[in-house]
């Protein structure tokens, strides 16, 4: 690779029309940084320069001439010529591009459709995107007819990208957790490895969770649900104490106290309410409600995968906290059940500050409205209530889906949610790549807010977003929001 | 936290270090008992003395407090300013206007020394305080001043766990708008611990800087129920 240096940013440089004071990629790189740094000057709004000197200084940059696909293929060209390189593929990220410039977006639009087959554009935006903007444009083909045709922002005539065929949709959140677990499997134990903790997994790090479904075998020889089991000792202690999982118990034809000696519907049913009973018996009591504050229930690798959200930040973050203290030479290394609660608790208070400070309008006209965390704490707390308060169900509603005639405002703020995280889409099969309207969609809560809300991770039924605010403002006997006009 | 450093408090009395009276003391014409207090301490011993009001939310002590401006002269620029600016309650696009001209004004006629200032804060909008700061740094290819800030904490702050929600995010006005010359440096962040609950933590999730500087309150300036102390450990415990 040096020989290749002097010769490489020679080449690049004259391509560019830049000189580099010695022939190394780092004089290469100050000398672009300094180039695009006097076009920004230039194009920067300054009381002490007229406008039409900094127009001219912009123009005389030759910043404004650089086209977006021929400068890195120029750069490639270099490369291949000079390293003997070729047939490679070069991938372009553009991060955000919900915050890029339309003419920028415009660029891509074309460029999805046709360029240097060298090149492989990932293009990044967040999950909800106005229908409004360009980047939709970029994604969406309009159907007439059973003919695609460009969505109607621009007045170019170029046809829509088509997915598949100019570009494959990529959903980086997972509304199913199972969906995610490899990611973030993957993921964490590549940074455990950079840590130094060479013989750990994420696996052995953390360990088993209440959640976990017992394997097939265990099942199968009737340990899962056997008196003594854990899994036994939690539903028979919410049996004790919970007349409508005792009836529902009874009307499966139950009997805890007998053991299971084959897989049959019994274990189907007692494995399908596993995650309600351990939230329930954990947070409820004949009498109300059960306070437990940072119960250790949420730890285990499966919980961290959930909690995670396959969201790198936050799984590199959670790690970070989870092994900060520890020595990576140690022998066994394993954070406590305890220290993992007490990471997540920190993590979700983070959050939800975090969602205290994204401006939202007002969800509802009378009294003080808290923006997306009050609707998010709405959201959260119906779903407590399904789980835990109502009498006991084998499938409580954990998701919504906003309503048709759902206010603008109510609206925008559940799309910020998403967009922040809080809440994540559930697409259904004939949804579309982006979220343009949030109306008639499914959602849930992230699981990160589990902890915080004492929330089970699993998705359940979804019921009406109007249902949940309505019953849950009657509590404060005000509207949750005033009834558009008709 | 990687460092901590304890800024001792020092005492005002109305002078400036060097032992001089400030040339100018500016403050807001506010509804609170707390808008007369540094003005009283410091104000009426300056050269210069201007009070500024708004033109909304008229109560409280309004009144006590704009008879007690106009009794100390805090009122006698407003006889040089148009008569459609009304003042001395000012709208915030008057106010920006008014101080670049205040700060113009003082330049005309330029002190020996540099002009010395001293701004009351403790009533002043975050608006109009992005203006004030707009017009001092406009003004500091000229030479520059030299400015003291003080703030008179109020009463009653509670700590409150549930602060109004922020309805509007973004550059408090045009000028601390735009772009970096140079994009790939990482972000910084220097914020001040504040009273509400979750609002310093609540900017770092959403700033995510690379680094990060706070200012919190110390011992000695603790109010209510010191939910800022409060805050101050929760940052440290990022």
């Amino acid at each position: 690779m040096p020989r290749w240096n002097r010769s490489l940013s020679l080449e690049v440089a004259d391509a560019f029309q830049r000189d580099v004071r010695v022939p190394t990629f780092g004089s290469l790189k100050s000398a672009l940084s300094k180039w695009l740094g006097e076009g920004v000057r230039a194009g920067s709004a300054s009381p002490k320069c007229p406008e039409n000197v900094q127009q001219d200084a912009l123009a005389r940059s030759g910043l404004l001439r650089l086209d977006l696909s021929r400068s890195p293929t120029l750069v490639i060209d270099c490369f291949e010529s000079i390293c003997g390189i070729a047939h490679s593929r070069w991938a372009l990220l553009f991060d955000e591009l919900e915050l890029a410039p339309p003419v920028i977006v415009k660029e891509l639009t074309r460029l999805v459709r046709s360029t240097d087959p060298r090149l492989l554009f990932k293009l990044s935006v967040s999950p909800y995107i106005s229908d409004t903007t360009e980047i939709d444009s970029l994604f969406r083909a309009r159907l007439v007819d059973g003919v695609a045709v460009k969505h109607d922002t621009s007045s170019e005539d170029i046809p829509p990208a088509q997915e598949h065929e100019d570009f494959d949709a990529i959903r980086l959140w997972s509304p199913y957790k199972k969906s995610g677990e490899e990611f973030c499997e993957q993921l964490a134990n590549s940074v455990i490895r950079k840590k130094g903790f060479s013989g750990s997994t994420i696996d052995s790090i953390l360990g088993g969770s209440a959640f976990d479904e017992p394997d097939t075998k265990t099942v199968r020889i009737g340990g899962a649900y056997a008196p003594g089991s854990a899994h036994y000792v939690r539903m028979d202690s919410l049996a004790s104490f919970d007349a409508s999982f005792r009836s529902y118990l009874s009307r499966k034809g139950i009997d805890l106290q007998k053991s299971v000696d084959r897989e049959d519907d019994r274990a189907r049913t007692l494995r399908k309410v596993q995650g309600i009973v351990i939230i329930r018996e954990a947070f409820r009591k004949e009498s109300g409600r059960r306070s437990r504050k940072n119960p250790k229930l949420y730890s285990g690798v499966k919980v961290f995968y959930a909690i995670s959200e396959s969201n790198p930040r936050l799984i590199i973050g959670l790690l970070n906290q989870m092994l900060g203290d520890v020595d990576p030479s140690t022998k066994t290394v394993r954070v406590e059940p305890s220290k993992q609660a007490a990471v997540y608790a920190s993590a979700t208070a983070r959050f939800l500050a975090y969602l205290r400070t994204i401006p939202s309008p007002k969800i509802r006209p009378q009294g003080d409205s808290r923006g997306l965390l009050e609707l998010v704490s709405k959201i959260g707390r119906f779903i407590f209530d399904e789980v835990v308060t109502r009498p006991f169900s084998d499938d409580p509603h954990t998701s919504f889906i906003v309503d048709s005639g759902t206010p603008s405002d109510l609206q925008e703020a559940l799309q910020r949610a998403v967009n922040a995280g809080a809440i994540i889409w559930v697409p259904g099969q004939d949804d579309v790549t982006l979220l343009t309207s949030v109306k008639g969609k499914r959602f849930r809560l992230s699981y990160l807010l589990a902890p915080s809300f004492r929330l089970p991770l699993q998705l359940g039924r979804a019921t009406s977003l109007d249902l949940i605010l309505r019953s849950l403002y009657a509590e404060d006997n005000v509207l949750p929001y005033e009834d558009d006009e008709q | 936290v990687k460092r901590v450093r304890h800024v001792s408090g020092f005492h005002l009395d109305g002078t400036t270090c060097d032992g001089r009276p400030y040339d100018w003391f500016i403050c807001a014409l506010g509804y609170e008992l707390r808008a007369t207090h540094a003005a009283s301490q410091i104000g009426v011993s300056a050269n210069n003395r201007v009070a500024i009001g708004f033109d909304y939310h008229h109560c409280g002590r309004l009144a006590e407090n704009k008879k007690w401006f106009e009794d100390r002269g805090f009122f006698e620029w407003t006889d040089e300013l148009k008569s459609d600016w009304n003042p001395p309650f000012l709208s915030d696009e008057t106010f920006k206007a008014m101080v670049f001209w205040l700060v113009e004004r003082i330049w005309l006629n330029p002190p020996d020394l540099m002009p010395r200032l001293c701004v009351d804060i403790s009533c002043f909008s975050m608006v109009r305080l992005a203006s004030l700061l707009e017009a001092l740094v406009c003004c500091t290819s000229k030479g520059g001043f030299t400015v003291d800030f003080v703030y008179s904490s109020g009463t009653g702050y509670d700590g409150h766990r549930e602060p109004s929600q922020i309805e509007i995010a973004g550059p408090v006005t045009d000028r601390y708008a735009g772009w970096t010359v140079e994009p790939d440096l990482p972000v910084n962040a220097v914020f001040g611990l504040g009273l509400e609950y979750d609002k310093a933590v609540g900017a770092i999730e959403l700033l995510n800087p690379a680094d990060a500087f706070a200012f919190a309150i110390g011992a000695c300036c603790r109010v209510g129920n010191c939910s800022a102390t409060q805050e101050s450990g929760r940052i440290r415990s990022i």
